[in-house]
Order: C-alpha cells, then sequence, then structure tokens
C-alpha cells in the first residue's frame, strides 16, 4: 500500500462524517472534520510515519495536514530526514 | 448572541451561551474534565466564572443535542499589564473543553469554537489566550488558527527512590491497565499529601525569616509586586483581588513561603492538584518574587530542602538567568521530554479577527507570538 492509501484508511477508520463524494483534496482539517482527538490521532500517526516526534506549532498544521493529499506529502517529505 | 442565549444551530447541534440555569448540566459534563465528584466540579465552576474579579458573567458556549447538553467551551476573563507607562488589556482565556464520549469525532469541538469566536468578534475582543491547554487541545486550536507564542519549557526535580511512581510510569505503557495508573491507591503517602512534610516543618520555622503558611496574603504579596516594579513585558496583573480569587480555586491546594511579616521582602508560591483531581501528586512552583536574588534563592532553597517532595516542578522558559542557574544548580532538570519535543506546554493567541492574517499579533509594542515578550508564570494559568 501507498502513503496516500494508508493516509484514507486511516481516516476511513475513524468513522468521521465524511463529507460527500470526498477526495484526495477536500479538507478537512480546516473545515473540521478531523478535529480534536482525530486530529491528535493523526499526529501521532504521522510521528510513527516518520520516525520522530512532530511539533505541530513548527509549521502550519491547518495548511500543510488539511487533506490527504498534503498529509501525503508531509509524511513522505519528512520520512527518514 | 452575546448577552442573549442563541447562537443558533451548527448542523445538528443548537449552541447557546450559558445561563445559570445551566449550572447543574454543566458541572455534571465538567466531571469527565476536572474531577470525578459533581459538587467539586460545581464549586471549580463558580470559582472561576462567577466569583471572577474581572467578570461575573460567565463566558460559556454549550452544545445541546436534542435537549441534552454534550459539549461546551469556557472563556474566563483575565487582566494583562504591558508597556511603561503601563497598559492594561482585558482578555478572555480559552479553558473547559468537553465534549461527551458518544459526540466526539464529529467536528463539534470546531462547531463550538466557530461559534464563540463569531459571537466574540461581534462583542468587540481582539485576542484571547489559551494558556494551559492539554496537548490535544493543543492541537485542535493550531488548526484553527491560534498560534504558539514559544514552549514553556518544563523543569523537574525527582527525589529518592519512588517505586510507586515508577510502578505508574510502567502501567502507563501497559495496554490493559494504563487506566489504573492514577490510582490513589498506588501512590506513597508522601505522594497522597505531597505537602505533609513542608506542613510539619512549617511551625519550626516561624524563628527564621522564612515562614511558611497555607493562606495567601493577597493584600502584602500585592504591595511586593507593585513595589518590585515591571519591565514591561506582558504579565497578568497581580493586585490584591486577583491575587484573593486565585487562591480559592477549589481544585487546587496552595501552600506559602514567606520571607518577611508585614511588609514582604519575597514570597514563593507552591500549588498542587485537589487529591480527587488528575495528577494530584506533583508539586508547582507558581510563583516567586524578592527584593533581592538572595531571598529569591533562599526561598527556592527553603521549598526544596523543607518540602522533600517527590517531584517539584516549574516552567523555566521565562524566569530571570539567575533563578533558573540556581534551580539547576539544585539539580532541576528538564521534564516531560516527550512532550516538550512536541512542543507543550505553550502560550496559545488568537486573533478573533475574521481575518487573523491581517492582525498584527501585538499588545502595545509587545508581540503576542514571541515569548521573550512575556513575563510568563505559572500562577496566571490554571496548571498553577
Amino acid at each position: 500500500m501507498s502513503t496516500r492509501d494508508d493516509v484514507i484508511a486511516l481516516i476511513e477508520s475513524w468513522n468521521l462524517t465524511m463529507p460527500k463524494n470526498w477526495d484526495g483534496d477536500t479538507s478537512l482539517v480546516r473545515s473540521g472534520v478531523i478535529d480534536s482527538l482525530a486530529l491528535y490521532q493523526l499526529i501521532l500517526w504521522i510521528e510513527e510515519q516518520v520516525g520522530k516526534p512532530v511539533d505541530p506549532t513548527k509549521f502550519d498544521l491547518a495548511s500543510e495536514l488539511d487533506t490527504v493529499t498534503g498529509i501525503t506529502r508531509f509524511v513522505e517529505k519528512n520520512r527518514g530526514r | 448572541m452575546a448577552g442573549d442565549t442563541t447562537p443558533g444551530m451548527a448542523g445538528e447541534y443548537e449552541i447557546v451561551r450559558y445561563r445559570p440555569a445551566h449550572k447543574s448540566q454543566v458541572a455534571k459534563l465538567q466531571t469527565h474534565l476536572w474531577s470525578s465528584d459533581s459538587s467539586l466540579a460545581a464549586q471549580y465552576l463558580e470559582w472561576k466564572y462567577e466569583e471572577n474579579p474581572y467578570a461575573k458573567e460567565p463566558v460559556i458556549y454549550l452544545a445541546f443535542y436534542g435537549g441534552e447538553l454534550v459539549g461546551m467551551r469556557g472563556f474566563y476573563q483575565s487582566r494583562w499589564e504591558l508597556g511603561s507607562p503601563r497598559e492594561m488589556y482585558s482578555i478572555l482565556v480559552a479553558d473547559d473543553a468537553a465534549i461527551v464520549p458518544s459526540h466526539r469525532n464529529r467536528r463539534l469541538a470546531t462547531l463550538i469554537m466557530r461559534a464563540a469566536l463569531d459571537d466574540l468578534a461581534r462583542n468587540g475582543h481582539e485576542y484571547i489566550f489559551n494558556l494551559s491547554g492539554s496537548p490535544v487541545t493543543v492541537v485542535s486550536s493550531l488548526a484553527m488558527g491560534w498560534k504558539s507564542a514559544g514552549p514553556l519549557e518544563p523543569i523537574s526535580l525527582e527525589t529518592g527512590l519512588n517505586l510507586a511512581r515508577q510502578g505508574r510510569r510502567l502501567l502507563k505503557r501497559m495496554s490493559f491497565v494504563h487506566r489504573y495508573a492514577e490510582s490513589r491507591f498506588l501512590r506513597s503517602p508522601a505522594e497522597r499529601d505531597p505537602f505533609s512534610y513542608l506542613d510539619r516543618m512549617s511551625s519550626r520555622k516561624n524563628a527564621d525569616a522564612i515562614s511558611i503558611e497555607r493562606e495567601a496574603r493577597p493584600d502584602a504579596m500585592a504591595e511586593l509586586v507593585s513595589r518590585l516594579g515591571h519591565d514591561g513585558r506582558i504579565r497578568h496583573v497581580r493586585d490584591r483581588e486577583f491575587l484573593a480569587w486565585r487562591f480559592r480555586n477549589p481544585l487546587s491546594v496552595h501552600r506559602f513561603l514567606y520571607w518577611g511579616t508585614s511588609r514582604l521582602e519575597g514570597y514563593l508560591v507552591l500549588k498542587c492538584q485537589h487529591p480527587t483531581a488528575p495528577n494530584p501528586t506533583k508539586v508547582r512552583i507558581v510563583d516567586l518574587e524578592g527584593t533581592s536574588a538572595s531571598i529569591r534563592s533562599a526561598l527556592l532553597d527553603a521549598a526544596i530542602d523543607l518540602g522533600r517532595f517527590r517531584e517539584l516542578s516549574a516552567w523555566s522558559a521565562t524566569l530571570p538567568d539567575e533563578t533558573r542557574n540556581h534551580l539547576s544548580v539544585r539539580g532541576f532538570k528538564p521534564a516531560e521530554l516527550d512532550l516538550r519535543a512536541r512542543g507543550w506546554p505553550c502560550v496559545l493567541v488568537r486573533s478573533v479577527s475574521p481575518r487573523p492574517d491581517e492582525s498584527k499579533w501585538m499588545l502595545g509594542h509587545y508581540r503576542l507570538t514571541d515569548l521573550a515578550d512575556w513575563d510568563m508564570r505559572m500562577l496566571y494559568t490554571m496548571a498553577g
């Protein structure tokens, strides 16, 4: 499975109320679809993927992690750095 | 909506401003946050929002679903001073976020905060703060446009072989029993009453310059703060009214070390949580003042040596160099390293403007998003 598939599987596992016909570019964080505990779980999952702590105060979380495409890019950019 | 109670519907939820008739429901909801004791939660609610020295009308946003209270976000009033000549600002502090488990992961936290931000903007608020948010709150706040002023850099001094503490840490890492890690039965006697040794020592110290007391002296403390002056950085007002209110927090237990009698030359405030609250075993240094470095150091030494605490902690980010060095010499080390690596704990600031990107993020000439412009103390937050 690709990183993108992993991100989608993770989000689907939370049983969130998703917008109809959502795709990789649908806003998830700015729209509030992912918030509170789910958002924190997303950060923890990203940490597992990149192998180090992620400090959410050091980047624009709402922008960089807003979509499946953005989350995938963030993980791939930070993995192994 | 302001003083009225109807911001309206947000999806399937109705979000309203708190009214006194909601008190028992809110206290019950708050048992998810602070204490399983609903009467203690009600006392906390009254203290924080109704007895607050700067506002008597609680600013709490409530979410109802089919007539049932399922979520809330509270904002309590605070007053800050900065600059020379002194400027004062009244600012709401976001706190007390609770969602019942069956309504989590349904956008409710976002819906409540959006309703709150719209309402606060309509009522002329420019900025709001969050001073002691949990890691979950910090992450979700950042997603909604809050900014961190910087990490508060916790440090702590742990003393003695503590089997209870080590046992709790082990339990926290285990899948099925981690929820029992904070059980009262796993606390050592010193942890059940962290001030027991200090209290025994208090009667022996009366002949010395330092006295140890259970009660605040808000008049004398405020007079000392006023006498010492202010370097202009952003800090909470510490007047008599604030100090008298602050130490009545029913979820906290405080002890006071004073240097001087009617006219104080210094004070140090220690705090631990109420025994029924989460993490009641830690003792925290929440404020320290003195007319000289030697008095401040002597107060710290007295707290460390006479308290014999299993764990004594502080925030080091905005301490004076001399105090930070003294604590380092006494054995304090960076603490909560896993959380530090994630930027927590921190001061969060939010522009209430509908266009926060156009906001200056300044109070007077001081930058809200730079901790160098703050004189931040645990006393100003609910951590203290």
